[in-house]
């Protein structure tokens, strides 16, 4: 019992310490892509490995908990909300979609993809008092499809790659 | 009896991707539609709006070149009007993003700027054209373009 509870807490501890990390690296990529705002949501292969391979608690957690560490030591309140609105929603939908077990990972991704930027937008609508960011949603609409297919299929080969990480279930 | 096993798993596979495809092809078609609508709905604007929080709203035309500084809450944004099209020219948010936007020129287009929380969008003449004397008289400095034209 105990010996599981210090492994758990190792393999927490190792994953948010790894989405921080990307989350560090992602910010560090000046923005290379076309369209304004758009990130490939590199963390996200932490959640997903979390979700597919240990379970819904620790990738809910997992994701807050970065959330909340990245925004305390590189970010502020405004990006706190930003990152909350979309990091949440995407890993809540995700966790649901993940339960009703018909869809294939890299889907679960991309709707996941598309969540977390239509959090951030509806904050910013609500934040900014206007609805002129409908153009914006669009674009970042077809973005969180496409990185949430990257996302999703490099997920799926760590999900596929990595079966020795202890988990809930073999401990 | 196994190959029947493998078979029936082969379709109940085939039949997870058909899902999955269908889910996506619907995020495209949603996306699509909602492109569409947009782009068929669109005009081309003659002003700009400018709001930024805790700032008067203030409006300016397209059809004038000029140069307007932009008090946000983390800091100043030049916007530039040039040739019937706004575009963000400086800002002193650290992503740059507002900048990356481009230029606007169609009703409802904007150029957002999260950290300063400015909104610039465009809008149809007609119905607020009245409107920028009325902001921009209240005071000699208005609140949010210190700069003016060019």
């Amino acid at each position: 019992m105990r010996q599981n509870k210090t492994a758990k807490l190792a393999t927490y501890g190792l994953l948010i310490a790894l989405a921080m990390i990307l989350s560090y690296v992602e910010a560090q990529i000046p923005a290379f892509f076309i369209v304004p705002g758009m990130k490939l949501g590199l963390t996200n292969i932490v959640v997903l490995f979390a979700l597919y391979r240990i379970g819904y608690k620790s990738a809910f957690f997992v994701n807050l908990l970065r959330i909340l560490l990245v925004s305390m030591l590189f970010g502020n309140g405004m990006s706190l909300a930003y990152s909350l609105a979309g990091g949440m929603l995407s890993t809540l939908v995700m966790m649901l979609l993940k339960r009703s077990g018909k869809l294939k990972i890299v889907t679960v991704s991309i709707v996941g993809g598309i969540c977390h930027n239509v959090g951030q937008i509806l904050v910013a609508i609500v934040i900014l008092q206007t609805t002129a960011l409908a153009w914006y949603l669009l674009v970042l609409w077809f973005s969180g499809l496409a990185s949430g297919l990257v996302i999703g299929l490099i997920g799926g080969e760590m999900v596929k790659r990595l079966n020795k990480i202890p988990t809930d279930r073999s401990m | 009896m196994k190959q029947a096993k493998a078979t029936h798993k082969e379709s109940k596979q085939k039949k997870s991707i058909r899902l999955d495809l269908l889910v996506i092809g619907g995020l495209l078609l949603v996306g699509g539609i909602f492109g569409l609508v947009l782009f068929l709905t669109s005009k081309p604007g003659k002003a700009v709006e400018i709001r930024a929080t805790g700032e008067k709203t203030v409006i300016v035309p397209l059809d004038e070149d000029g140069r307007y500084e932009i008090q946000g809450v983390n800091g100043v944004n030049v916007l530039v009007v040039k040739d019937g099209k706004a575009r963000m020219d400086e800002a002193s948010c650290p992503d740059g993003i507002c900048m990356a936007m481009g230029e606007i020129d169609t009703v409802n287009r904007s150029i957002v700027c999260l950290p300063n929380e400015i909104v610039v969008s465009v809008i149809e003449t007609g119905r607020t054209w009245g409107g920028i004397k009325s902001t921009t008289t209240d005071s000699d400095e208005p609140d949010v373009i210190a700069g003016g034209k060019q």
